[in-house]
């Protein structure tokens, strides 16, 4: 590797570079912005279109086909059905809705198994170790994609119709047109029981940096959590229980999981259950070899050990990757156009087509993926900090 | 006393049956595969017709490219193998036999299918050919990575000659997906490099920028930039026929341009801090800093990451269904589309599975490959079992 | 901070169009036609994956306009787009031209902003349901699960159907395109399928077992279909139109493939408009005075158009005797002005 002699800069000269770069650099940035507004304002001109968000006002006229919006009742807000007559604005906040509920699903599904597939490529037993090894290959090395739609047309819709399904436990049935099981109405709205187990979570996650601090604060803090939750799930009074009952083509009533939705939740789960076994894996290999030999020495169980000792330490190593996984996995809900599942990506598409509107349109997608991972990055990063701290 | 049948007994004893979980367990997951293994062979032998795939192979090797330009995509696909295979001839020492047995065995599944197909026939084989020409020139003759660098781009730069004036708005399935996936990686490694680098610069004017957008890029998903990206290009150049394919190679270049940037910061932080002051108490600039010295060691430590990133490249390409184009899944969409073969659902898909499968494995093989080359001397747990 | 690139992301790929030529020039400069048109619509857009060649109604409609403007039917770049991206693709000037089986609707001319041509094929959106679920009539499918493309505005149709009918418990769901949708209806998870009715009967005849489906009567709203460029070029929009109304006349004339260059001698002043021997109706134009002559030569007139496609040699054969897509003389809607 044979390097020309460069001629060595002194101080004054790297300062003037810098300096020059800087220039360089601004100038080009604000070429570019002053360009682009400029040709903006010169095609909104053009095509007599006028850059506004008053459509979201509108009555939306399309059918959304499952999720919840956002609405006020007697003053609260609560999730309510959403309506065709409704306004466009909450047919992209039952976008969102859809988002972030296969968001968060997936992520636990795809933490659960994926610690345990990544954990399992440590046992002692042969055949798990290796079948843990084949999940995290079949599942990383084929398109998102195509594992959706083999989910979907693949599975999902090959499951009995509606008039030759059977009733498990007589009230669940699981056919073609998705999963129907009994509902218990809530005490609260529905809207408010959602805020209250938010809040239960955040200050679980705050726990944490209480978790060697203060023994009697904590215990505090959890009956509290526990508290707001049984709230929050707390059956109507008098009990209400909504069967599902069989209309001619579906059932109607109780909890309804469509397929797009299963299939959605499911092919990301795994898909990035893969992802989050091999991070575990790779935690795991960068822990001391002495860890697992003093272990042996001191008699414990593989399992003990795994579940004791190495857990704990290679959740801290693997966060931030876990975080990233997080928010990729929040991105590739927008596969879900590919299933006819109404997540935002679909529904903000389809508003565009019925007005006219996708400036405003993209704009508002781009401000809502944004704050999503921002939520996520910051959750993580918090969670990321305490246990840096506490450990 | 210690025959093959007895050695057998002892090694299940210790990995299978260890304690009255493990049998369970073993038992469990036996039963599970045998019964799975059972399904699948029966349907994949008596149930399914697989003349759908036979028939469909063009439209699957190279969408709807018109049959006068066949030999344009076989060319391409000829240099397509040549670079993987020199690729792998980085990574690996050339083994006849191992690889003699794994080409009979490849063999053995595909010539039923492909058979009667001269063309493609012929058409895998010089690309097996290619491929282990290649691996054997570059292990043999020890090339380094500067050698194989020089070929792929001028590889690259081949493949694009030769294929665009067939009409890029016509390549289509296999062909599309290896030379979209090659030749975005090019640029997205070129330009993930420069934007880790800008990154750590201390010039804010060129931090701050390469922050905002590697942090944008992080929350935003391919799908909505490749979409714009389609949507803003022929507004630049109205004149020009800007084709689907470029527009979608800038996308996935945009987006995964970001990611390989936090794969080489990943690189450039493992490496020691002392080397850099050193450096500066000698008065190298730092330009020269970041060229001669950090650039080739941050390379060699981001491999991993890297490939890990060319792999999700490769398994994104089906999202440019948005943008029109005919990848591998959308020409099997194509062929389930047309009346004869509108059942054969499962056909299709499983075909479609197992090859990605199988060019997902070769990329995670060589990634393996030359990781494991790179990283001689740490011992890992994983390989201790 | 991190809001600040994003926006500017915005602004760059907001540009919806810039000031741009007269199309006319632009496509004779590139040489190219763009023309947006649908690939799996069998009859009216179609990749036929056996010979790699489109095939369609409106294919040949992008043909014949590629060889009344450029002189050659060949000089056409398929631009394959949904029924989701199709005017988004115009508007960005991605195509010149969009002829994809799009129904003309007031809110397309008024928000969207594009300009319609003469309608040159009358469908309706039809419901098409399993003999095995026994329905008859629309009214029997309360609470069942309709199924329809993206972007096609049928959604809408759908919904004022439903909320017409007084149902609250229906579904609609949407796909991406025909096939994933008849794949859903097969399976059983969609209870009726909804889109054109022209669609429905050719993937009914060609599904696998065409007796197990059923279209139903009634048909939910008129479906006149179209092509469309942007707004904001009347020439090039008036050059489309005398290019359809061109085809018409050229069949009422009749004017084929095969006779039309003894047609071109003929001593007839009202033929002789129309084909570009008097009269300088292309000239002013600015494209060859002979357009319908080069159109009616490289790719027929509409009779020819409609039956290679639609007729009845082909397997998505749609009755054309008796339906609005006549000719005027035979009671039909197909008219096209005089050319005095």
């Amino acid at each position: 590797m044979t390097a020309r002699p460069r001629r060595l800069a002194n101080p004054t000269e790297r300062l003037w570079r810098r300096q020059v770069i800087r220039l360089i650099v601004l100038a080009a940035l604000g070429t570019v912005i002053t360009l682009l507004i400029r040709a903006l304002e010169h095609s909104l001109a053009d095509q007599g279109i006028h850059f506004s968000f008053d459509y979201l006002f509108e009555v939306a006229g399309i059918p959304i086909s499952e999720g919840r919006t956002l609405g006020i009742a007697h003053g609260w807000p609560v999730l309510q059905e959403y309506l065709p007559t409704d306004m466009n604005s909450q047919a992209l906040l039952t976008g969102l809705f859809n988002t972030v509920s296969v968001s968060l699903m997936a992520i636990v599904a795809a933490t659960v198994l994926g610690v345990a597939a990544g954990l399992g490529r440590f046992s002692s037993n042969w055949l798990l170790r290796n079948m843990c090894f084949a999940f995290t290959e079949a599942f990383r090395n084929t398109p998102l994609l195509v594992q959706l739609m083999f989910w979907y047309f693949g599975v999902l819709l090959q499951l009995p119709p509606i008039t030759a399904v059977a009733h498990l436990l007589g009230a669940v049935t699981v056919s073609v047109h998705g999963i129907s099981a009994p509902r218990i109405d809530s005490l609260l709205p529905a809207g408010v029981g959602l805020l209250l187990c938010l809040l239960a979570m955040l200050m679980w996650i705050s726990t944490t940096a209480l978790r060697q601090v203060n023994r009697r604060a904590r215990m505090i803090v959890i009956w509290l959590i526990a508290a707001l939750v049984v709230l929050a799930l707390a059956p109507a009074i008098p009990l209400n229980v909504d069967y599902p009952i069989s209309g001619r083509f579906q059932e109607f009533g109780g909890v309804n999981i469509s397929p797009e939705l299963a299939a959605l939740v499911l092919a990301i789960s795994v898909n990035s259950a893969a992802y989050i076994a091999e991070i575990v894996r790779g935690a795991v290999d960068s822990l001391p070899i002495g860890q697992w030999e003093a272990a042996a020495s001191l008699g414990l169980t593989r399992s003990d050990l795994l579940r004791q000792v190495i857990l704990p330490q290679a959740v801290k190593i693997a966060l931030p990757s876990l975080g990233n996984q997080y928010i990729s996995l929040t991105k590739n809900t927008s596969l879900g156009i590919a299933v006819g599942f109404p997540e935002l990506f679909n529904v903000t598409g389809t508003i565009a087509n019925q007005t006219g509107r996708s400036l405003e349109g993209f704009l508002i997608l781009m401000v809502t993926y944004l704050l999503l991972g921002t939520a996520i990055s910051f959750a993580v990063n918090y969670a990321n900090s305490n246990a840096l701290r506490v450990g | 006393m210690s025959s093959p049948f007895h050695s057998m007994i002892f090694w299940s004893r210790r990995n299978l049956f260890a304690t009255a979980k493990d049998v369970a367990l073993t038992v469990m997951l036996v039963l599970l595969s045998i019964w799975a293994a059972y399904h699948f062979i029966h349907w994949a032998v008596l149930v399914a017709r697989w003349d759908v795939v036979s028939d469909s192979l063009r439209v699957f090797l190279v969408g709807t490219l018109p049959p006068t330009e066949f030999w344009r995509a076989w060319i391409a696909l000829l240099f397509v193998a040549l670079i993987v295979g020199s690729m792998s001839g980085l990574g690996f020492a050339f083994r006849p036999r191992q690889m003699a047995l794994t080409i009979l065995f490849l063999a053995g599944l595909t010539f039923p299918i492909v058979g009667n197909n001269i063309p493609v026939l012929a058409a895998v084989c010089s690309m097996t050919v290619s491929f282990v020409a290649s691996w054997f020139l570059v292990s043999r003759l020890a090339l380094s990575i500067r050698h194989v660098g020089c070929f792929v781009t001028g590889s690259l730069a081949l493949i694009f000659m030769i294929l665009a004036p067939a009409g890029m708005d016509r390549w289509g399935g296999l062909l599309l997906s290896l030379v979209f996936t090659l030749v975005s990686s090019f640029f997205i490694i070129i330009f993930g490099v420069l934007l880790a680098f800008g990154r750590r610069s201390n010039n804010w004017a060129l931090r701050l920028p390469c922050i905002m957008y590697i942090e944008s890029m992080r929350s935003l998903p391919l799908i909505l930039i490749v979409y714009w990206i389609w949507i803003a290009g022929p507004l630049f150049f109205p004149t020009w026929n800007v084709a689907a394919v470029t527009r979608g190679i800038a996308g996935f270049v945009v987006y995964f341009s970001a990611v390989a940037a936090e794969s080489v910061r990943g690189g450039l932080q493992g490496l020691p801090k002392g080397q850099q002051e050193a450096a500066r108490s000698l008065g190298l600039g730092e330009f020269d800093i970041n060229y001669q010295i950090l650039l080739p060691q941050a390379l060699r430590a981001s491999v991993p990451a890297l490939m890990g990133n060319i792999l999700d490249v490769f398994n994104f390409v089906p999202v440019v269904f948005v943008v029109g184009l005919a990848d591998f899944l959308r020409t099997g969409e194509m062929v389930l589309a047309s009346p004869r073969y509108g059942d054969r659902t499962y056909e299709v898909y499983v075909f479609m599975l197992v090859i990605y499968f199988a060019i997902g494995s070769v990329l995670t093989f060589v990634a393996r490959g030359l990781e494991h080359h790179l990283s001689k001397g740490s011992r890992r747990l994983s390989e201790l079992h | 901070m991190r809001i600040g690139l994003p926006l500017l992301f915005a602004a760059f790929f907001l540009m919806v169009t810039g000031s741009q030529g007269a199309t006319l020039d632009l496509v004779v400069r590139r040489g190219l036609l763009n023309c947006g048109t649908d690939n799996t619509n069998p009859g009216f857009g179609y990749l036929n994956t056996r010979t790699g060649q489109m095939e369609g109604l409106d294919v040949d409609f992008c043909r014949a306009a590629a060889a009344a403007v450029l002189g050659d039917s060949q000089k056409v770049n398929f631009i394959v787009v949904t029924d989701k991206s199709r005017f988004t693709a115009l508007q960005t000037h991605q195509v010149d031209v969009v002829f994809a089986h799009t129904t003309i609707e007031p809110e397309r001319e008024s928000a969207v902003g594009v300009d319609f041509l003469p309608i040159n094929f009358y469908d309706g959106t039809g419901i098409m349901v399993k003999v095995s679920s026994k329905v008859t009539k629309f009214d029997e499918l309360e609470g069942a699960t309709f199924c329809t493309t993206q972007g096609s505005g049928i959604e809408a149709t759908l919904a004022s159907a439903i909320s017409r009918m007084g149902w609250r418990k229906s579904t609609v769901l949407t796909y991406e395109n025909l096939e994933r949708l008849f794949i859903a209806f097969n399976a059983g998870r969609c209870d009726a399928m909804s889109t054109d009715r022209s669609a429905l009967v050719s993937w009914k005849a060609n599904s696998a077992r065409p007796a197990d489906f059923k279209i139903l009567g009634e048909t939910l709203d008129k479906s006149p279909f179209a092509g469309f460029v942007n707004q904001g070029d009347p020439r090039w929009r008036n050059i489309l139109r005398w290019i359809v109304f061109g085809l018409f006349q050229a069949e009422e004339s009749g004017v084929t493939s095969v006779n039309i260059v003894e047609r071109l001698k003929t001593a007839d002043p009202f033929v002789q408009r129309v084909l570009g021997v008097t009269g300088s109706v292309g000239r002013d134009f600015g494209i060859a005075n002979d357009f319908v002559a080069k159109m009616v030569a490289q790719v027929g007139n509409y009779g020819e158009i409609y039956d290679r496609n639609l007729g009845e040699k082909t397997s998505y054969f749609l009755e054309r005797k008796g339906t609005p897509n006549a000719q005027w003389k035979d009671g039909g809607l197909i008219y096209s002005p005089d050319w005095k």
